[in-house]
């Protein structure tokens, strides 16, 4: 796995893709961070946090279509499969990479927090807590966007089905729309369970205690029971074609 | 052949569905498990400075006790600001756990200027809105909460204090809005017996506090004047007397005035101040002693035990104010639990009267340390004089008459003594210190209602921005222009690099 890992990693910035997400990532980051924070007068980052997840619904395709698409269209998941190495190893070690690349831009943007110091007082341990949370967060839709890429060869299908997903998952909480009020009548049951399905998927509801500086267990379990989940779904899938 | 590999796939398929539908089913398992163990249990750590989102027990045993759907409706104008508000997500974000706690009260945000739906709707009680026109409340950030058919009313400046650090330039400010919504929560349902008002005597140079005013307009209770000499008391209504450093004496018929609206369950509280006036009030004063069982001591309290530092805007140190020890009385209850200081300032001493006389019970609310000095008025702010009797004194005391009238009526007459009327007719106007809730607590110890919830009022953090528009601007361009092309041209500069290796 260690190998997969420092191969996918050195790959991501042996090509522009690692540094054109860095730079899009910063980009974007920063932006919401001038909105929010500098022009808002705040050196608190509570309201930097909650967006930032709407910057993931463009930004996390671009780092996990090519993760396996790539290879099945050049063919090169041939030699893949075919080598002395668990799958789960080699879904591990892509998954890791792409987190890796996350992390190194998420770290890039801790300069916001020596901007708030310079000319506020920020509160260091609290907006830590959103950094963390971005990273589980991050965690959770690149395992989505691996998946998905190993649903179809074409990089773009791939990123636009992620796009998709994570843009279902992000801004379903958003519409105020109550199952059991709509259905009523004997279906009121099932509205019930349609509502609670929906606050189940509601991944960016989830995210607001970490954006207020709040470490709740129920999340944390959440994104990693997420994660845990869609990378299982990588391996059987993966699995599944080595067995054919 | 072909048989045998067909059905080693169709094992593998079933294998591998069984796994993946599992996997779902236990991932959603755990999370509906952790989910309601969140309810009962606490599984978070709030990392905020001063704990802002954390809910106090006292709210949490309110909150738990709600068995009535309660809606609460928090008022914005979206011409002014808009849900990412940084107040706004505070009170949304708070009053959203009270609704983790207790899933029957839920809460919405109203924009009241370009969606008032809710409110025309009828989904808010008319006589709600137009008690925030009477009321002068200023709608913004102000809350309707409605349980069945009552409501209540919030004026956001209840809990939202605001200070200038001239120092750093920005706005510090101080949350109280889970003391307030926690408090107008438990008074739903209630015997909340309130006075009808509260009553300042005149005509003896009584000191006239106008800024205490607002401070009981918030709490729902109306200040008034009254002399003393044609109170014969108010038909249906409980008014509360409170009796202002006084700097003349009474006379005797504004004596038994005074006497037979408390001797028919009335109630009242008077105030010294040896800094307005140190003279004798014989006639006031006997009546306090003889009736009540409560003297007043002319010498003062000096007392630095736990002086705290009294700082003015440029932050000098101007002088100390001490802080009461806190007695078992009931009206100190909440404020023991909060561990929040009592301060008191200029203070006669009181003294409880071995021979009563009549049957009163007298209680000790505020007391000094056991080093305190009972000094001079002359020497009293002086700490290297050593003049003065070391002791434990008295700094508020209560004295409750009870009687029953001849047609069985139990009657209940309450009075309160402080030899320190800066405690409580100005220090509750000041954040630090538990004045304010010591005085409502008074208030609701003498008309018999149950205390207000006490629940600490939190800071925010302090997130102020001292950035002048160059500054921002250059920031601007380094950070969102930049830096990303630096990035973007390191990474093609190593590409290129590589590549033609």
């Amino acid at each position: 796995m260690k190998a997969i890992f420092k191969r996918e990693l050195n790959a991501y910035f042996k090509t522009p893709l690692g540094y054109v997400f860095a730079g899009l990532f910063f980009a974007f980051c920063a932006l919401m961070f001038f909105t929010f924070n500098m022009n808002a007068n705040t050196s608190i980052m509570t309201n930097y946090f909650t967006n930032i997840c709407y910057v993931f619904i463009v930004i996390v395709p671009l780092l996990t279509m090519k993760m396996f698409s790539e290879e099945r269209k050049l063919k090169t998941d041939q030699l893949l499969l075919t080598a002395p190495v668990k799958v789960t190893d080699i879904v591990l070690g892509k998954f890791l990479s792409g987190l890796a690349v996350l992390g190194i831009s998420v770290a890039l943007t801790l300069v916001f927090l020596v901007v708030l110091g310079i000319y506020g007082n920020p509160p260091i341990i609290q907006s830590l807590v959103g950094y963390f949370g971005i990273m589980l967060y991050g965690a959770m839709l690149i395992s989505i966007g691996m998946f998905v890429s190993t649903l179809t060869q074409n990089q773009v299908i791939s990123a636009v089905i992620t796009m998709a997903i994570v843009g279902v998952l992000t801004l379903v909480g958003a519409v105020n729309f109550d199952f059991t009020t709509a259905l009523g009548g004997k279906l009121v049951i099932f509205g019930k369970f349609l509502n609670g399905a929906v606050d189940f998927i509601d991944i960016s509801a989830r995210f607001n205690d970490f954006a207020q500086g709040i470490l709740n267990v129920v999340p944390i379990v959440y994104y990693l029971t997420m994660t845990a989940l869609f990378v299982l779904l990588t391996v059987r899938v993966i699995e599944r074609r080595r067995w054919r | 052949m072909n048989k045998e590999k067909n059905t080693k796939k169709l094992k593998y398929g079933i294998n591998s569905t069984v796994i993946i539908i599992g996997a779902i089913i236990a991932a959603v398992l755990l999370n509906s498990i952790l989910v309601t163990f969140d309810d009962k249990i606490s599984l978070e750590i709030d990392l905020t400075q001063n704990e802002i989102y954390k809910l106090s027990d006292s709210t949490k045993e309110v909150v738990k006790n709600i068995d009535e759907d309660v809606k609460i409706g928090i008022l914005y104008d979206g011409r002014e600001i808009d849900e990412s508000d940084e107040f706004m997500s505070v009170m949304k974000s708070i009053v959203d756990k009270y609704t983790q706690e207790n899933e029957k009260i839920r809460c919405e945000l109203i924009d009241y200027y370009n969606d008032p739906t809710p409110l025309l709707k009828g989904e808010y009680p008319e006589g709600a809105i137009s008690e925030i026109t009477a009321r002068g409340i200023k709608p913004l950030y102000a809350m309707i909460i409605v349980k069945g058919d009552e409501y209540q009313i919030t004026d956001p400046e209840t809990y939202f204090e605001e200070t200038y650090d001239k120092e750093k330039g920005t706005i510090e400010g101080k949350s109280a809005v889970e003391k307030v919504l926690t408090n107008k929560l438990s008074e739903f349902g209630g015997n909340a017996k309130k006075f009808s008002a509260i009553l300042y005597t005149t005509g003896h140079g009584e000191k006239v506090n106008r800024t205490i005013g607002s401070l009981l307009n918030k709490n729902g209770l109306t200040p008034a004047f009254v002399e003393l000499a044609n109170f014969k008391g108010i038909e249906g209504e409980n008014p509360l007397l409170i009796i202002d450093s006084p700097e003349a004496d009474f006379t005797a018929e504004e004596i038994e005035n005074l006497d037979t609206f408390l001797k028919e369950g009335g109630n009242a509280q008077v105030y010294f101040n040896p800094l307005i006036s140190n003279e004798e009030l014989p006639r006031l004063e006997s009546y306090l002693k003889d009736e009540w069982g409560i003297i007043r001591n002319h010498g003062v309290i000096y007392d630095n035990t736990k002086a705290v530092a009294l700082e003015d805007d440029d932050k000098e140190i101007y002088g100390t104010i001490a802080v009461g020890e806190y007695t078992d009385h009931d009206i100190l209850n909440n404020i023991r639990q909060s561990g929040i200081k009592v301060m008191y300032s200029a203070a006669n001493a009181l003294e409880i009267k071995s021979d009563k006389g009549m049957d009163v019970s007298i209680s000790s609310v505020l007391k000094t340390s056991n080093d305190a000095l009972l000094k001079s008025l002359e020497t009293a702010f002086s700490p290297e004089t050593s003049d003065g009797e070391k002791g434990e004194y008295n700094v508020i005391l209560t004295s409750v008459w009870d009687d029953i009238k001849e047609n069985g009526e139990q009657v209940t007459g309450k009075i309160l003594v402080c030899g320190s009327s800066y405690t409580l007719d100005t220090l509750p106007l000041q954040a630090d210190c538990a004045n304010e809730e010591l005085l409502m607590n008074s208030f609701n110890w003498m008309s018999g209602n149950t205390q207000d919830v006490n629940v600490e009022v939190k800071a925010f953090p302090e997130g102020g921005l001292v950035l002048e528009n160059t500054p921002k601007w250059i920031w601007f361009a380094t950070l969102v222009v930049v830096l990303p092309l630096a990035i973007l041209v390191a990474g093609i500069i190593i590409f290129t690099k590589r590549r033609y290796k």
